[in-house]
């Protein structure tokens, strides 16, 4: 998931919680770029927001 | 009533224009008891000051030809509204079917043919649309009269009765001599014309409403309250403060709280504009109104009813929408000798025409093209219709405007003075640094100073503290130190922790840690010095940085303001390095650093005093003199509930770019006002002379009557398609070192919540 979020913006920030699936990314990417490159990564974005 | 000055709100029916709103004013500023009367003809209601009881005020306003109503409390103020709003479509109907065969004949006769009605035949279909839909004109025109003042219906009535009157002598004085020319149908045009008018301005005008219905259509009529372990559904007025609630998934919530159990999404975006939804944990706070995405969440009620965000939200739309606008005062004085002026001046056209041609016929049409163009409604539209739209778009958008006066002073605004912290920053600071012999223990003395501290240095520093593991500490006579930081006693020795002010004060030296504290200060950080005092000695130990976030939307938010030629400053009370690399960053040339609170306003007053219109910005409890003394407050939500009350205006997030919108849509109402003033104002002056001397005939007349009003209230309307401006999100961060990578970086946070994660894998996928 970190690398699909970083072939769009290398620089980008990925934290992930197993535990309350969570994913905080910090980019510059545009966040629907970044839910799609996570979704063609096999793991379907079923939230989203400005945190 | 028991004497005290209380602020009552009346329903008024009957009210046709200006000239009816002048006098149901007057004539409760006459009452006695009634310190102030405000009236507005958009949302037919009264707002009342004093200590006149409702039966007197319901009294006076029955005196003076209208209705009035008590309006009970907030939750019901609407719905007369949404009863009386559209006048029924039918009359017009039954008016336009009548007049169409008095009309035919006449546009027959511009291409040669010739159907001419017989006489009595135009007076069967003349009177009833005279004497029977339009005996509104006669029964609101009769209030006005008995009230020695006059409005349009009397305006129409006298007109229309003219060129019916006349007809009806024509065709009994005249039998026999062929086919005397008569004007009924000019009489039912007109009629038919103004009852169309007010049919459209009665739908335009309910559309001005709708912000105010789109937010109350977010209560939730329903609760799930759960008691002793089991789960009720009660009407939602029967859940009290305390009530455990539960919000299913795509359920409203029904009431401000807190959560206390399960994890979801809010989508809040009706009551703060903020389009993405937003995470809510346990310990977060819900707005009632809000709705529940995918998870199950129980939130415990901390305001129902009348107390909850969002009635005050309709509350402060409805106030808003309710005072008038300083420039609608003059407006009111125009309309109150408006009728007298018009009927004296159909009276000359009258006697003049008549004695100068000897053809008192054609006189007598001239004077009743006079009154029937006059449009006394227009004008009174043209202010309060504007108002409504623009507050109810700007309500939408997450902007409150709380009444008439703040919208007319902020299009005006030369500057904009900003708090920096929780209003260009984030105001959720981290540590980010420590310096001194021993970094552990002035992170533990730091903690230990300000554990009871709710400010956000404080839960920084506890934050940093817990993540490093130390224990607890037990400090004693811990006391805040206004502007300058905390102090508490610890083992035997007295802790302080705040800014180089205190130090000084202290007569701390700080030694060979002022270097690091220059370095950290030009990185934009917030630096807080600890000092112990033992054996009268007082001992700088060290330091601790602290790094906050600019927001993503700060920087264009300046420059926006910029663009519209306002100036920005920035008020701080950290040191002039951190104030100054956020200014710097954000592009602000003014900025004063190491204020106290108490100072804010006066920074601010003294900025009005050299002549400019100063808006303030802010949030926090301490920025509420501030808000109040500048010609415009705008508080940021989510900060402290008293920075709203003081504030002329309320962001609803905590996003700086809303001050540019805000200020925007102020610029945009008041540029319709002006314009539908200066048509309404136009169209008379021009309308009128133009009757007078004989160049319209009355029902060309009556059609531009019942266009110019719904023509103002179709040219508020566009203000509905107002959008903020779409700002380029930047984020900054001067937490350095802990979040290298975010260093001038123009990047955004978000978080998303993904399915599918089962073990360790996506991390490295």
């Amino acid at each position: 998931m970190t690398k699909s979020v970083q072939s769009l913006d290398e620089s980008a920030g990925v934290t992930v919680d197993l535990l309350t699936k969570k994913v905080r990314v910090d980019s510059r990417a545009d966040i629907g770029k970044i839910a799609a490159a996570i979704d063609e990564a096999g793991y379907p974005v079923t939230a989203r927001s400005a945190a | 009533m028991d004497g005290r000055a209380v602020e009552q709100n009346f329903y008024i029916s009957g009210m046709t224009c200006a000239s009816c709103v002048a006098r149901v004013e007057k004539a409760l500023v006459d009452l006695r008891g009634v310190t102030d009367a405000s009236v507005n003809l958009a949302t037919e209601k009264a707002t009342v000051r004093g200590t006149a009881s409702p039966a007197e005020v319901i009294a006076v306003v029955d005196r003076a030809g209208y209705k009035a109503t008590k309006v009970e409390d907030s939750s019901q103020r609407r719905a007369p509204a949404r009863r009386q709003g559209v006048a029924s479509w039918w009359p017009v109907l039954a008016a336009a079917l009548l007049t169409a065969p008095l009309v035919a004949p006449m546009v027959a006769q511009l291409f040669g043919g010739d159907w001419m009605l017989p006489g009595w035949l135009q007076l069967v279909l003349a009177t009833p649309v005279q004497f029977w839909l339009g005996a509104r004109f006669y029964r609101a025109g009769w209030k006005a009269v008995r009230a020695l003042s006059g409005n349009m219906d009397l305006l129409v009535a006298i007109g229309t009765s003219a060129a019916y009157g006349l007809s009806v002598y024509l065709l009994v004085a005249q039998p026999g001599h062929g086919m005397p020319h008569l004007y009924f149908e000019s009489s039912a045009v007109v009629i038919t014309l103004v009852l169309l008018g007010k049919w459209l301005e009665s739908r335009a005008k309910l559309q001005t409403v709708e912000a105010i219905s789109a937010l109350e259509a977010l209560r939730a009529t329903e609760a799930i309250v759960r008691r002793n372990g089991k789960d009720f559904v009660v009407p939602v007025d029967e859940v009290c403060e305390g009530d455990l609630l539960v919000v299913r998934p795509g359920g409203r919530v029904p009431a401000d709280g807190t959560v206390v159990e399960g994890c979801s999404h809010l989508d809040e975006s009706l009551l703060t504009g903020e389009s993405l939804p937003v995470t809510k944990k346990p310990g977060d706070r819900v707005t009632g109104g809000a709705v529940n995405a995918e998870g199950m969440l129980v939130v415990k009620a901390t305001a129902v009813g009348a107390a909850t965000m969002l009635s005050q939200i309709i509350k402060l739309v409805e106030d808003a929408q309710a005072v008038k606008a300083p420039i609608q005062r003059l407006v009111d004085r125009v309309s109150a000798v408006f009728v007298p002026v018009v009927l004296l001046i159909s009276l000359v056209t009258l006697a003049g025409w008549g004695l100068a041609t000897g053809d008192w016929q054609q006189a007598l049409l001239n004077a009743v093209a006079v009154q029937v163009i006059a449009c006394p409604c227009a004008l009174g539209l043209a202010t309060p219709t504007s108002i409504m739209v623009g507050t109810g778009v700007a309500a939408r958008h997450g902007i409150l405007i709380k009444d008439a006066e703040a919208l007319e002073t902020a299009h005006a605004l030369d500057m904009v003075v900003f708090d920096k912290t929780g209003t260009l920053t984030e105001g959720k600071p981290k540590v980010v640094a420590i310096e001194g012999a021993s970094p552990r223990r002035v992170l533990e003395l730091a903690w230990a100073a300000q554990q009871y501290s709710d400010h956000p240095l404080a839960k920084a520093v506890a934050e940093a503290a817990i993540d490093q593991h130390l224990a607890p500490p037990s400090a004693v006579n811990a006391c805040a130190l206004p502007g300058r930081g905390v102090r508490a006693d610890l083992d035997g020795v007295t802790v302080y922790l705040g800014n180089l002010r205190l130090m000084e004060e202290l007569g701390a030296a700080i030694g060979a840690l002022h270097q690091a504290a220059e370095i950290h200060e030009d990185n934009g950080r917030t630096v807080s010095y600890l000092a112990v005092e033992a054996g009268g000695q007082v001992r700088v130990e060290g330091l601790l940085a602290f790094g906050d976030r600019i927001k993503a939307s700060a920087q264009s938010a300046v420059a926006r303001l910029a663009d519209m030629g306002l100036t920005s400053m920035m008020l701080s009370g950290d040191n002039k390095g951190a104030a100054r690399s956020v200014a710097a960053a954000l592009g602000i040339g003014h900025f004063v650093a190491e204020i106290l609170p108490a100072d804010k306003a006066q920074v601010v007053a003294e900025t009005m005093q050299s002549g400019k219109m100063v808006g303030m910005v802010g949030d926090g409890i301490n920025d509420a003199p501030a808000l109040a003394a500048a010609d415009v407050g705008f508080a940021m939500a989510g900060g402290a509930d008293v920075a709203m009350h003081t504030a002329g205006i309320t962001l609803m997030r905590g996003d700086p770019a809303l001050v540019a919108d805000a200020i925007d849509i102020s610029h945009r109402t008041y540029r319709k006002i002006r314009q539908n003033l200066g048509w309404a104002f136009i169209y008379n002056a021009v309308g009128i002379p133009l009757a007078a001397f004989g160049l319209l005939n009355p029902m060309l007349a009556g059609a531009a009557m019942a266009l110019s009003s719904v023509s103002v209230v179709g040219n508020a309307l566009l203000l509905r398609r107002w959008e903020p401006a779409e700002a380029g999100k930047q984020a900054m961060s001067t937490h350095g070192a802990a979040t290298p990578s975010l260093k001038g970086a123009k990047t955004t946070m978000y978080e998303l919540t993904v399915e599918g994660m089962s073990c360790g894998h996506p991390l490295a996928a």
